[in-house]
């Protein structure tokens, strides 16, 4: 461990104790605002649960390659409960199926505030805004295609390549702002989290991260994090992501991340795409390496009535090190898809994977339907 | 960091800015733009008006929304949702009705237009050159689309679309007339 990347590592964790302070001083602020301010947030008194939710019932086949089928169903029910105007307590689970057996987890189980008209307060577990796609639309019967892209790691996407990164959900806090001067429409969100973790010992392999989103923790670090958006509706929306934590137990490799994401409307069709670039900092025997990992995906959808053809496009760009490509480690997917849409939440979709693996002859096309409800 | 957060503080310390207040036709607009950037919006029948509130504040974590937008979406929500889905007259199977001749009266046409403006028709179509874009112009319509189709929609908007937005708002075949007579006034001319 080198004496100067330790010092570092100390002034960091000094400015988190700043950032920490910062935060009270914001909360207390907020809750200082004037009382008319804080009416005009008000809308109906009241408190209660709703329940909603999503189910997908499928069926997935590989045309190339091995030669896999499978029936897949999941149902992810939301709970949402609301205390006045001013808290909101939401939880979503999953249940699934794997080899015979019940899997459940907790998507996310998070309290927000609502301190203003312009600022929620945020803490539990969360999904963390970094790009769009984890986010906001990988529920299945909001992403258009019956996959996710392959650069998250999500719900049947993997496909060869190593996803670049999960749909995160994480433990900690977060501020999410926002704002609409005139017709634009402005959103910052800041956070902090546990973030990834990894045994540094896995020499000579380059080691795999893991987001727990567990209430602990391997290091006195934090991950953080921001994302700000910036739309024009109904035409445009861009966003640009960041995050950065230590993933090792001594608080000393580094995991950074860039998202660059962007949606347009032009010609009733709707364009958009995401761009992620990481770098993992590991140990080798004689010195820090970092691991670089890029790749993004291009998606168009066109409604023509209930029926939506949709086209992706997603690279996965060979892994770096020290700027040096890897050979055969990245990949490449052409995706072609038809939605039939029943209600305004309940779709049928099918959707053709063509999958080809930089450097090898591998392919591994398949066909995935499903039908996705969103209650 | 410290700058995203001083940003944050300095949001919390701002007074709210004056912006559209939660009416009908602003939250229509919100709805159905912003709503629609990722998802296709759920009709407002979908839920009573109190489910709307909390699930209204769910969307306003995720999506990064004002308090005041989802004020307006709530007054949008909760005046199309109504008991509509009792009073809507069952026009799309109905030919008969359907094809009736048309009265066209300065009475009947002030009736339309004060429909379309309390439903916020504007918050999702373009009527005298603004509104929104998520349905069709509504200039036009009724000679695009003939006088049978267009009393067919409204009163069942899923007709020929079962994924739409569009709420049935619970007119009277007299007040469907009366909004068509008002649409069949409109130029494509601001």
């Amino acid at each position: 461990m080198r004496p100067g990347k330790l010092a570092i590592r100390r002034v960091a964790a000094m400015d988190t104790d700043r950032i920490l302070r910062a935060s009270m001083v914001t909360l207390l602020m907020g809750i200082t605002t004037p009382l008319e301010a804080q009416n005009a947030a008000r809308i109906i008194p009241t408190n209660q649960a709703v329940l909603t939710g999503y189910g997908t019932v499928g069926y997935f086949t590989a045309t190339e390659g091995p030669r896999a089928n499978a029936f897949t169903v999941s149902v992810s029910p939301v709970f949402l409960y609301q205390f006045l105007d001013r808290f909101l307590f939401e939880v979503e689970l999953e249940f699934s199926l794997t080899e015979g057996v019940t899997e459940t987890g907790l998507e996310y189980g998070q309290l927000d505030f609502f301190l203003n008209d312009n600022l929620t307060l945020v803490g539990g577990k969360f999904l963390v805004p970094f790009g769009i796609f984890g986010e906001r639309l990988h529920p299945t019967w909001i992403n258009r295609f019956a996959t996710s892209p392959p650069i998250y790691g999500h719900h049947l996407s993997k496909f060869g390549a190593d996803p670049i990164f999960p749909i995160l959900a994480d433990v900690g806090i977060m501020a999410r702002a926002a704002m609409a001067p005139g017709p634009w429409q402005l959103g910052l969100s800041a956070y902090a989290t546990q973030g990834p973790t990894g045994d540094a010992g896995q020499l000579p392999d380059v080691p795999e991260l893991d987001f727990l989103g567990s209430s602990q923790d391997n290091n006195q670090d934090k991950m953080l994090g921001a994302r700000l958006d910036v739309a024009l509706p109904p035409q445009a929306e861009i966003s640009g992501s960041y995050l950065n934590g230590d993933w090792d137990g001594n608080g000393v490799l580094d995991l950074t991340a860039w998202n660059l994401a962007a949606e347009f409307r032009l010609g009733g069709a709707e364009w958009r795409g995401e761009f992620i670039r990481t770098s993992q900092e590991y140990e080798t025997l004689t010195a820090i390496e970092t691991l670089t990992r890029t790749g993004f995906y291009g998606q168009v959808s066109r409604p023509l009535g209930p029926v939506e053809p949709v086209l992706r496009w997603t690279q996965i760009f060979d892994n770096r090190v020290a700027g040096v490509a890897q050979a055969a480690t990245g990949a490449r997917q052409l995706g072609l898809g038809l939605n039939y849409w029943f209600g305004p939440s309940i779709v049928l979709m099918a959707g053709y994977e063509r999958n080809r693996e930089n450097g090898t002859e591998s392919q591994n096309d398949r066909l995935v339907t499903h039908v996705a409800f969103g209650f | 960091m410290r700058t995203t957060f001083l940003i944050l503080l300095a949001l919390t310390t701002l007074p709210v800015v004056a912006q559209q207040e939660g009416d009908v036709s602003h939250g229509a607009t919100v709805y159905g733009v912003t709503c629609g950037r990722c998802h296709q919006a759920r009709s407002p029948l979908e839920r009573s008006d109190n489910e709307w509130v909390t699930i209204a504040l769910h969307m306003r974590s995720r999506a990064n929304l004002t308090g005041r937008q989802v004020q307006a979406v709530l007054a949008f929500l909760q005046a199309t949702n109504g008991d509509a889905r009792e009073q809507a007259p069952d026009l799309a199977d109905d030919s008969t009705t359907a094809q009736r001749p048309l009265e066209r009266t300065s009475e009947r046409i002030d009736a339309g237009r004060a429909l379309v403006t309390a439903r916020a028709c504007i918050g999702c179509h373009v009527i005298g050159g603004v509104g929104g874009a998520v349905g069709p112009a509504l200039a036009g319509v009724v000679q695009r689309r003939g006088l049978a189709f267009v009393r067919q929609k409204i009163a069942n908007p899923a007709l020929g679309n079962a994924a739409t937005m569009m709420p049935r708002f619970g007119l009277t075949a007299e007040e469907i007339d009366a909004v068509i007579a008002y649409l069949e006034t409109l130029t494509t001319t601001p």
